[in-house]
């Protein structure tokens, strides 16, 4: 059989194809909850209901309506949950595990999600694209809604992110702070977001009462739960007594040491200068020939703690 | 590397001494990270790809929570918890992980709103929720722009030598050696320590603040009342992030500090400085403080316990100025293992020559916590080993103590702390050290041993 040119370039062309079409076919996630109506479709096909298990692809697009919420969960342990009435593309993720190397870009155009980092966006960091801003993530955990009156709210949890258009770029590296990215481009200084802002988001991403995420079977229960995980009590907040306090301890036992030191030192003396005087006293005693007078009883006064010494003069002269 | 096997195994074949060493090591190794241990790494590698096919198997779910916490991977336990809300957002003690996670992260509004809604379920049982009730006060006052933290210590104190008097009595008196009559007195004391943190939030990304601490401290000698102490200490100063610092979280805090005292109930020791300290978080799990201060200090030399004025001279505090440079340090070892230490250098410039000095203080202590004997109690225990050393070198003799030698000390003491929490608000610290100061100069060589407990209260 004759091989022509262009066999050859039709014969190229299809792998080439087949070797795209197998990498997008490539499964780099699953659903790992549901609630209904969350859709998924591929390359503005047509949409389908999302089922919890289901594998989740490149360019996979989610979209739920008032009652529906969905979290992925990515090969690299990230999870993403996205809102009611949210709409987000997965662009891009590449995990190699074993290098623990990849890429993670996704894209909010509606409503709410929140992402909780693995270890893409711990290595490399994964970014997710707002139609106000790029939110660079590094770590971490993260909440964006769409839609609010000043803009698109970003709010870090944990980690470091950096949002960024093309007129702005603001990090923010505290947890419980946000910016606002409005449609002009302005990106708001980060502040605290309030605690009814962070309710009404967290709310927005939760099951409503009567949903089960998709779970077939019976629902966790309490007492399945406490069972299986761990009852040992985390590790305080505050931590208790420590070199801190021992710290206040040791000072006041170095001003007592400090003070101690030279009243032992004044009694010690005092205590040789009594003897002095009193050794003095008896040699002249006895150079007048009087000392073998005195009665021994009761006796000399010889101090209680008298002190002998042991070699030498005494170095301090008497007052 | 050991293993746990190959430890058992040296131990039992080892004989004394090397046996200790081992049994440490292997109880050391059952505290250590565990994300270093490849089983469990590889565990949770492995429930992870299962999971991600079949999320609804909640045994597997609750393993990955579990192992994801013993290795410190709070996001992907995060994750997982997330993911078991949403099966049944009514789930109280997913709610309560939850919060307790968010806390471990510092993300103290989420883990207040998870830790109030596993409150609110109601159906969590006592020891749950004292769990909860024990951290939720500390986690809600993270969130509060003004924040007050405190503790009250009480208790009786025993001390083989309250007066520190040399062990074996003898004095050097002009640079000549004296055996005095006079002994050493044991004693027993009570104690009370207030210590009062106010932190003013800015509520800036930075997390600048403002920082107020105070701490008084007092004893009560019960047979020697001329060394009864108190010692009032506070220092004032704001925080300040460094967001352009090469690693996240460097924070500068200049402060003035100031103490008065008094010894024998008279006036003694009162200081006043400033000082500069820097806090640089190495990583997630070590972070060291470097900083250094200037004191001038005023020690009452008519204070009769001192020695009165002409023996005041030999006290190691005195009228002058000192400057400290100092590093503290903390490494998480583990979830239940922490370090602390402190290094300092301090050169006192005393008005007298004779009592201007040297000083290197080092101080170290491995904080193991472990679980409380009940489980009401709610909150871990910890037992503290700790160590101290320090050397003390004056520059010149004193007269009055030996004419031709200038004193140079090295003490070392250890001992371990107790700290037994109840409930959130009391519970009971305890410590036990032994300090033995070994001097070229007879008049300093001596030890003390001491045993303290008492009830804590935290507000």
């Amino acid at each position: 059989m004759k091989i022509t040119s262009n066999t050859l370039l039709f014969l190229l062309i299809s792998v080439i194809t087949l070797n795209s079409n197998a990498f997008s076919a490539e499964n780099i996630g699953n659903v790992g909850a549901v609630n209904q109506s969350a859709k998924g479709s591929l390359n503005s096909g047509t949409s389908h209901s999302l089922v919890i298990g289901e594998p989740i692809q490149n360019k996979e697009k989610i979209e739920t309506n008032s009652a529906g919420t969905t979290q992925i969960i990515f090969k690299d342990t990230s999870t993403m949950t996205v809102g009611r009435n949210s709409s987000v593309i997965i662009d891009e993720f590449i995990y190699n595990p074993n290098a623990n190397l990849g890429t993670q870009g996704l894209a909010i155009t509606k409503g709410a999600l929140r992402f909780v980092g693995g270890q893409v966006s711990h290595e490399q960091g994964a970014s997710i694209k707002t139609p106000t801003a790029t939110v660079g993530i590094r770590g971490g955990i993260a909440l964006i809604k769409l839609g609010m009156p000043q803009g698109t709210l970003i709010l870090l949890q944990y980690g470091t992110l950096t949002v960024a258009n093309a007129e702005n770029m603001i990090t923010i590296s505290r947890p419980g702070f946000a910016v606002y990215a409005s449609d002009s481009g302005a990106i708001s200084e980060p502040f605290k977001a309030p605690i009814d802002v962070t309710t009404a988001l967290t709310q927005q991403l939760a099951s409503a009462p009567g949903q089960n995420g998709g779970l077939k079977g019976s629902s966790p229960t309490n007492l399945d739960a406490t069972e299986a995980l761990n009852s040992v009590p985390p590790p305080s907040i505050v931590q208790g007594p420590g070199l801190a306090e021992l710290n206040q301890f040791w000072a006041g036992n170095s001003i007592v040491q400090s003070g101690a030191n030279a009243a032992n030192q004044a009694a010690a003396t005092n205590q040789v200068r009594t003897n002095e005087l009193i050794l003095n006293q008896l040699l002249q005693l006895d150079k007048k020939g009087e000392l073998a007078h005195i009665p021994t009883t009761p006796g000399l006064p010889i101090p209680p703690g008298g002190i002998t010494p042991q070699a030498g003069v005494l170095g301090i002269p008497p007052p | 590397m050991f293993s746990q096997r190959s430890l058992r195994e040296k131990l039992i074949k080892a004989r004394a001494p090397r046996a200790i060493i081992y049994a440490i090591l292997a109880m050391c190794i059952n505290f250590f990270p565990a994300n270093l241990r490849a089983d469990t790494v590889t565990q949770k590698s492995e429930l992870a790809a299962n999971l991600s096919n079949n999320p609804s198997d909640l045994d597997k779910t609750y393993k990955f929570v579990s192992l994801s916490i013993e290795t410190g991977d709070y996001e992907a336990a995060i994750g997982a918890l997330e993911r078991i809300l949403m099966f049944n957002p009514r789930l109280s003690r997913a709610e309560m992980e939850l919060g307790f996670l968010y806390a471990r992260l510092g993300a103290f509004q989420a883990a207040s709103e998870h830790l109030n809604s596993a409150l609110n379920i109601g159906d969590l049982n006592t020891s749950q929720q004292t769990q909860i009730r024990a951290q939720l006060a500390d986690i809600d006052k993270r969130n509060q722009k003004n924040r007050v933290f405190g503790r009250i210590l009480a208790g009786l104190r025993a001390q083989t030598n309250a007066n520190f008097f040399p062990s074996n009595g003898l004095f050097q008196i002009g640079g000549v050696g004296y055996g005095s009559t006079l002994r050493r007195q044991g004693d027993v004391n009570s104690y009370e320590m207030i210590q009062i943190a106010h932190d003013y939030d800015f509520e800036n990304q930075n997390g600048d603040q403002l920082e107020t601490r105070g701490t008084f401290y007092a004893t009560q000698q019960f047979t020697i009342p001329t060394l009864n102490v108190s010692v009032f200490s506070a220092s004032v100063g704001p925080r300040f992030g460094i967001p352009e610092a090469p690693v996240r979280g460097v924070s500068v805090k200049p402060y003035v500090a100031g103490i008065a005292s008094t010894l024998g109930n008279q006036n003694y020791l009162n200081a006043g400085g400033a000082g500069l300290v820097t806090r640089i978080p190495i990583t997630q799990t070590f972070s060291i403080d470097p900083g250094f201060e200037w004191r001038s200090l005023f020690v009452n030399r008519n204070n009769a316990t001192n020695g009165g004025y002409v023996y005041s001279t030999i006290s190691t505090i005195a009228s002058g100025d000192a400057v400290t440079g100092y590093v503290s340090g903390i490494f998480q070892f583990s979830d239940r293992i922490k370090f602390e230490g402190r290094a300092a250098f301090t050169r006192a410039n005393a008005f007298l020559a004779v009592q201007t000095s040297d000083q290197i203080d080092f101080q170290g202590m491995a904080r193991i916590e472990f679980d409380p004997p009940n489980k009401e109690f709610g909150q871990r225990w910890t037992v503290a080993p700790f160590i101290r050393y320090t050397n003390l070198r004056f520059m010149e003799a004193n007269p009055l103590v030996d004419p031709w030698i200038a004193r140079h000390d090295d003490m070392w003491a250890g001992g371990i702390l107790l700290d037994a929490p109840i409930n959130e608000d009391i519970g009971f610290m305890g410590n036990i050290e032994y300090a033995n100061n070994i001097s070229n100069i007879s008049n300093y060589k001596l030890d003390n041993f001491l045993v303290s407990l008492g009830p804590v209260v935290k507000f």
